[in-house]
This record gives structure tokens, sequence and C-alpha cells, in this order.
């Protein structure tokens, strides 16, 4: 794959790499989407070559515009045809006039917008830290049923109150601490995937609601995608059986196959 | 009331500790309680700023927490943006809570973002 979500790894930036996030320098937020699509289908290629001359899906991001100290745009119309969006991050910058403050997780605002976001991760950069969230079945079924735009935005300001509630009765003592209390108490209540990490670390944190979430799914239109010559994979994938004889491959779908590749990255 | 060109704007002002602001702004939707509220929030912006020009750092931070206040909670319904000042909110209080200098600075930044995203809500 062309790019990590997850963090860099053999010398690849990483999508998250990519936010970058020097301490006190930023003055407005960065931002960007991770995408995953297929190749020839949209305006930009996110796809990367194999061997045998095919090109397998793949995941790439998209910047987008700068953010002020407190606000920012989701750069979502830049979402190709073709492509999945599969996540949204940015970071949270805070220069010395306002304390010079990482490793902050994320806002009210940031788990609220889940509601109508159509990502299904989301994650901050801050400092060091990375925080990341993730929908669930659980939480699906809470937006289902808000089935109308003013239900909507009643769940939405029942969690900012939450995160608000919360960050008030926090007995931390620092900033960070008392977000990451309202953060738990969003997650914990609206069945959100919660992680928090630094470096490779990420994908090895524990949840705090440990539900597994829905894997995004690529453009069903398998008869326009490309062939794949199975043993290619095969030959990349298993390890040769003792004796020199490669061992037999699994027949997997395309699709099953990328939806492997994305809950690998996202640690599902 | 009509400005010199015709135009119709809502003006508030307000003062706090012998600092005095105004704040304006053209009506966009019909929503008055709404403009009111954002005029409102300018005015104590502009209290603030008059205040931290002669180093009333205390006058600063309350009038930019007032103007946070008045603004209320609903500025950002309709905007296309989003809205992370909660946590700065929570930064800058807990700033304030602890006497450090950058607090008042840090108040009037949520409130000069929260005006901005208000603003786009309204156009």
């Amino acid at each position: 794959m062309t790019a990590r979500v997850d963090g860099g790894e053999h010398g690849d930036p990483g999508i998250l790499d990519e936010l970058g996030d020097p301490a006190g320098a930023l003055v407005g937020h960065r931002v960007l989407l991770a995408v995953v699509g297929w190749a020839g289908r949209g305006g930009r290629d996110v796809t990367e070559p194999r061997a045998g001359g095919t090109r397998e899906p793949g995941a790439g991001a998209r910047a987008g515009p700068p953010g002020t100290t407190g606000t920012f745009r989701v750069n979502y119309t830049d979402l190709q045809p073709g492509e999945v969006l599969i996540a949204s991050g940015h970071t949270h910058p805070y220069d010395a006039t306002e304390g010079g403050h990482t490793d902050v997780a994320f806002s009210a605002a940031d788990l609220a917008n889940l509601v109508t976001g159509a990502e299904r991760v989301k994650f901050v950069q801050s400092g060091a830290t990375r925080f990341t969230v993730a929908k669930t079945a659980e939480f699906d079924a809470l937006v289902a049923a808000a089935d109308t735009v003013e239900k909507k935005r009643t769940l939405m300001g029942e969690m900012r109150e939450t995160w608000n509630a919360a960050s008030r009765a926090s007995t931390r003592r620092t900033f960070q601490g008392k977000v990451l209390d309202a953060v738990g108490a969003v997650a914990d209540r609206y069945h959100l995937v919660y992680y928090q990490g630094s470096g490779d670390d990420l994908a090895k944190a524990t949840p705090w609601v440990h539900v597994e979430s829905v894997a995004p799914r690529l453009p069903t239109d398998p008869a326009a995608l490309p062939a794949v010559p199975p043993q290619v994979a095969a030959t990349a994938q298993q390890p040769a059986a003792p004796g020199g004889t490669a061992a037999a491959p699994p027949q997997e779908s395309w699709l099953a196959s990328v939806v492997t590749k994305i809950r690998g990255w996202m640690g599902w | 009331m009509a400005d010199g060109d015709g135009a119709r704007t809502v003006r508030e002002d307000r003062e706090l500790g012998g600092f005095a602001g105004t704040g304006e702004v053209t009506p966009a939707s019909g929503d008055t309680a709404t403009d009111r509220r954002v005029a409102a929030a300018k005015a104590w912006l502009a209290v603030a700023r008059a205040a931290m020009a002669v180093g009333a750092r205390p006058q600063g931070f309350e009038a930019a927490r007032r103007g946070v206040e008045e603004l209320g909670d609903g500025y950002a319904v309709g905007a296309d943006v989003e809205d992370d000042t909660s946590l700065k909110l929570l930064a800058a209080e807990q700033a304030n809570d602890e006497g450090a200098e950058h607090a008042p600075t840090a108040m009037m930044r949520v409130l000069e973002d929260r005006i901005g995203v208000a603003e786009a809500a309204r156009r």
C-alpha cells in the first residue's frame, strides 16, 4: 500500500505522519481525508502497481484547507469517483498565547459530528499523541433512530452536553486530563471505539468501548474492476511450506482482501 | 437602525470596568435574536481588546468570557465548519483558574472563532 493510516513502516510516511504537529508551531488546524480507491475510477490514482503489472486498490490522503486556531473545514468534496472515505484527520494546534498545549484529544464537536459525517473513523494528532475514534454498529443504530434533522441535532446536542458535563466534573488536574475524561464519557455512552497512543502504539491501545466497527465498503461494481491473478497475491502472502512447495493460497475476493487490509490498518 | 447607506444594522453596546465596546451586524436571516447575540458578542470582544490594550488582563478575560456566554451555544447551527472551540474554552477557563498569563488571549481566541462561525452560519 502506498500509505498507512496508522503510521509509517519501512520508510513509508503514513497518512498520520503527513499531518505533523510540531508542538506550538501551528496556528491553524491541518486537515486530511484518508481514502481508499481503485485505479482508473477517479481523477487521482490511489492505487499501487503489483507484480504482474496489475494494480491493487490503495490508500491515500487529501489535504484540506488550513483552518483557524479553533475551527476548520473537512474537504469532503475532494473525494473522487471510485474512492471511499475511510477517515478524516486533523490537528489540535495551541500556540503560546493559548498555552502551547499538546496531547489534546477530541473536542465535543469532533465526536458529535460523527452523527452526520460520512467517515467511520476520525483521528487527531496533537504533539506526539494520536487519538482515534471509530463508529460502531451500536452507534449506527443510535443515528438511525434519529431519523429527522431535528432528532439528529438533538442527539448531537446531547453528545456535546455529555462532553461538557464530564469535563466540568473531571477531578483531573490538567486540561488534557479533563478532555480525556470527557471523551471517555462520550465514547462509553454512545458506543464509540476510542484509542490513544503514540508512535506505533496506537493499534495496540486498549479501546475504552470494545465493539467492532463496520468496515467501509468499496463501490460495488465488480465487473469494472481489474482482474487479479490469484497466484501473484498468493505467492506474495504465503510462506513456503517445508520442502519448498508454496502453501495453497486461500481464495479471497478483491473486496474481502481490501476489507481485510482496512481492518489491519485500523487495528479492527 | 439604518446606517449612512440606508442598510439596516443591528448594534449592541457593552461596558465593563470603564472599558466600552460596540458591535454591529447586518441582519442576514431575519432572526433578530441571533443578530443581537452576534452583535453583543462583537461588542464584548471590543471591550476585551480595549482592556487588553492597556494591560487590564482580568477585565480582558471577563469581557471575552461574557461575550462567549452571551453568544450562547446555538451559534454554530448551519455553519459548514468543524468547531473545536469547546476545547479552547476549557483550556482558557483552566488557565484563568491557574492565573496563567495567557488566559485572556486564550478566551479572546475562543470568542473570535465563535463569532466567525456564527457569521458564517448567518450567510
